[in-house]
């Protein structure tokens, strides 16, 4: 071929091929990106470097020219045009998969493109053991074949002189030493070209145009294949066809290719799953390993957490004995201190779930999981991978709804990121410890603790707002796109401690940056909230001389009636009686309903602004919060204002409740969209309050 | 024959996938139309099915499996 004359090359080969590196090894910068005619698949063109008069074109990746989908329609109609047609193809097959690459090529070839060969992504291939005969590989398909690696560059620079010497060559066909081309494919291909060109009719096809249009590619085309665009044909003659290339394809790769062998893993694998992934035992020794984690995690935590209960406790008395009664002083012994320790008491309980979480991702076992529980996730809306993030959602929303990317399907996906929220997590956890050991007697039941089974039952009560939520979700939103569950069960493998710790790490950075910031800015500013007021001081003051002239009153009884006065009168106690009313239905007075209002931001906080409620004006003393709420009392009624229904009814707000700008940012952000975040806040709230409202009322 | 009339360790060849995208996702993880397919796992109810196919195992839910069109091998 004379340099003058204008070559064009078709770039073909299966997706993932690494045939675009090939590509842009090829090309340089010199390429264009169009789009085909009338549709919107990306048409790449580039002039082969150094060489002018070569063009090559990209083609969409595909694995057959059988046109189900619209690649696979592009390329035909690409290849079958009168006009402009190709001189030549380099076809790119993946090395560790030249079987399935062959189907495509045995099509070409019984077209008869002059073809070059290239066996691409060679250092993967051989890493994993497959070894090459290659004259045996060049002998059955006739065409010259060069092994490449097209990331590192090796073996780029022979395939360019053989293209730019123009050593292409006609391929030994398939079918057509027996057939004529139009023989081979003969009658078959009925029912589903038919179907799909109808469908390709409605959708404004290229093809289907073309054959409207231009009798004479269409004529083409159905050389290509073999088949009448038109005619009725059986389904049995594709898959016949299918069969027949396949069976010459086996030949060839097993004369050609040398798999590796069956590994150890596979084996070990296969026998651990007979009973991981048993219809029966499967899912009990899921619950068990479920159940043995948060054991492992309420008792491990425990102490840990403590120890920093302790230590910031300390450090708050440590730092009133230092900087005393000043303004510093106080700000951080009753703000910061206590601000950074809400964050911080949170970590050894995430940490640990997320250690667990990680081990059984890296082993392999999550994806049994997903197996198991993909049906029963299927009833509600929701996919096989949703479990994830929704025991995620035990730790921490944050990462939870993170994890949700991994959920192809948008609807599931969706829906997911919607009903995560539901899940118990550790915030939850110190607002339910404090109600139900203020309300809940530690008295045993049928031999179970009870504030054990009270707290179990919220657990409960969150896994099932979760999934009724998805299924009423599932019902409201619409969805176009068809759901797969299309995964590969790993071997079994032993975690690495890297990547179990580096996992960890993640989430809880996730964590105290996602949540740690906004809480710890809450404390301090509730913590002034709490301590400033209009004309607070002096009207502190007046109170406290009123109350000199009282001789009944000793003086620890005075000082508390002093401190409950100025918290009643600062903003924060005028923030908490304007929303009383809207919470006295459910049995609020307005110092929860500060509470509330404080930790909108971040349930936890609700724990941090008793504390500080309880605290401020006072002593910081090691008398635990617990003891303060125990021994609050109604002033209207003089009874005990944390009784049951007021309990329980906190505790169905909180466990229903969104209560975590976080996670409503976190959510912003992975559907991109305010508009689901809103709905999933104001959803939740509102649930939340009449759940609460209705408990209220049935239990007083 | 559809890829879920199979019992567990019996195998099949792929002949055809009546879903293009089920198709492009089974391609992208490995599976070998050239190499025969065992079932070797079923989640209850009509769960997902689990296949080894070319030394990997895969698993794909029952509704998508009975888009595949097997030959048994005896």
């Amino acid at each position: 071929m004379s340099k003058n004359n204008k070559i064009r090359i078709a770039l073909v080969g299966n997706p993932n091929s690494g045939k675009t590196s090939i590509f842009n090894q090829l090309t340089g910068l010199r390429q264009r990106t169009g789009n085909f005619p009338g549709i919107t698949v990306d048409k790449k063109t580039g002039k082969l470097v150094g060489k002018e008069h070569v063009e090559i074109v990209d083609l969409p990746g595909l694995y057959d020219l059988y046109p189900d989908t619209m690649d696979e329609a592009v390329v035909l109609r690409e290849l079958t045009k009168s006009d402009n047609t190709f001189d030549a193809a380099i076809y790119v097959a993946d090395a560790s998969h030249l079987d399935r690459s062959l189907m495509l090529y045995s099509q070409l070839a019984d077209w008869g493109i002059p073809m070059i060969f290239v066996v691409n992504m060679m250092d993967e291939a051989e890493k994993s053991g497959y070894q090459f005969n290659t004259n045996r590989l060049k002998n059955r398909l006739g065409v010259p074949i060069i092994y490449t690696d097209a990331r590192s560059g090796d073996g780029i620079d022979s395939l360019v002189s053989k293209i730019a010497e123009d050593k292409f060559e006609q391929p030994n066909a398939f079918f057509r030493s027996r057939y004529t081309a139009k023989e081979t494919f003969g009658n078959g291909y009925q029912d589903w070209i038919e179907t799909s060109f109808q469908q390709y009719l409605k959708t404004k096809n290229p093809l289907a145009e073309d054959a409207q249009n231009s009798p004479k590619n269409t004529e083409r085309a159905e050389s290509v294949l073999g088949i009448k665009l038109n005619e009725q044909n059986a389904e049995g003659k594709v898959l016949e066809d299918i069969e027949n290339r396949q069976r010459l394809i086996n030949i060839i790769t097993s004369e050609v290719v040398q798999s590796p062998k069956e590994t150890r893993q596979n084996r070990i694998t296969e026998q651990l799953d007979r009973w991981l992934t048993h219809p029966v035992f499967g899912y009990l020794i899921f619950g068990l390993i479920l159940f043995l984690i948060f054991q492992a995690i309420f008792s491990w935590a425990s102490w840990p957490m403590d120890m920093m209960d302790w230590i910031f406790t300390h450090a708050a008395g440590g730092a009133q004995a230092v900087f005393g009664d000043t303004l510093f002083g106080r700000l951080l012994a009753e703000g910061i201190i206590p601000g950074i320790g809400g964050v911080l008491i949170f970590i050894p309980q995430i940490a640990l779930l997320f250690l667990f979480i990680g081990l059984l991702e890296a082993s392999g076992y999550m994806s049994r999981v997903v197996f198991l529980m993909d049906k029963l996730m299927q009833r509600f809306g929701l996919n096989g991978k949703s479990v994830v993030p929704l025991i995620s959602g035990m730790a921490c929303a944050i990462p939870a709804v993170m994890a949700c990317r991994t959920i192809e399907n948008p609807k599931e996906r969706l829906i997911t990121i919607l009903v995560t929220p539901f899940m118990t997590c550790s915030a939850r956890l110190p607002v339910y410890a404090i109600l139900i050991a203020v309300t809940i007697p530690a008295t045993k039941v049928m031999g179970m603790n009870l504030q054990g089974l009270v707290l179990l039952a919220l657990y409960l009560l969150g896994v099932l707002a979760a999934l009724i939520g998805a299924a009423i979700l599932n019902r409201m939103i619409k969805s176009e796109s068809k759901s797969y569950l299309i995964q590969e069960m790993p071997v079994y493998r032993i975690p690495k401690a890297k990547d179990i710790l580096m996992n960890i790490w993640s989430k809880v950075k996730a964590f105290v940056w996602g949540a740690g910031r906004i809480i710890f800015v809450l404390a301090i500013i509730l913590w002034f909230l709490g301590s400033y007021g209009p004309n607070l001081q002096e009207k502190t003051d007046n109170y406290r001389s009123e109350l000199s002239q009282n001789g009944y009153m000793d003086e620890a009884a005075k000082d508390n009636a002093v401190s409950s006065y100025k918290l009643e009168n600062s903003y924060m106690g005028i923030m908490g009686k304007t929303v009383e009313p809207v919470f006295r239905p459910l049995g609020y007075d307005w110092k929860i309903s500060i509470g509330l209002i404080t930790s909108f931001a971040a349930r936890e906080v609700f724990v941090s602004t008793m504390a500080t409620i309880y605290s401020i004006g006072e002593d910081v003393k090691e008398e635990t919060i617990t003891q303060k709420l125990k021994n609050e009392t109604n002033p209207e009624t003089g009874k005990k204002r944390f009784n049951l229904a007021t309990a329980l009814s906190l505790l169905i707000f909180y466990a229903l409740a969104m209560q975590c700008i976080s996670t409503v940012a976190i959510v912003k952000r992975e559907t991109k969209s305010w508009t689901w975040a809103i709905i999933q806040l104001v959803g939740m709230t509102v649930l939340a309050y009449v759940a609460a409202l209705l408990v209220y009322w049935g239990f007083s | 024959m559809v890829l879920t009339d199979l019992k567990r360790q019996e195998k099949a060849m792929i002949l055809r996938i009546r879903d293009g995208e089920l198709t492009k996702q089974l391609m992208t993880l490995g599976l070998d139309f050239s190499m025969p397919v065992e079932m070797k796992y079923k989640a209850p109810f009509k769960g997902p099915i689990c296949i080894k196919n070319n030394k990997k195992f895969i698993f794909i839910r029952a509704r998508d499996a009975r888009e595949i069109a097997i030959a048994e091998m005896s």
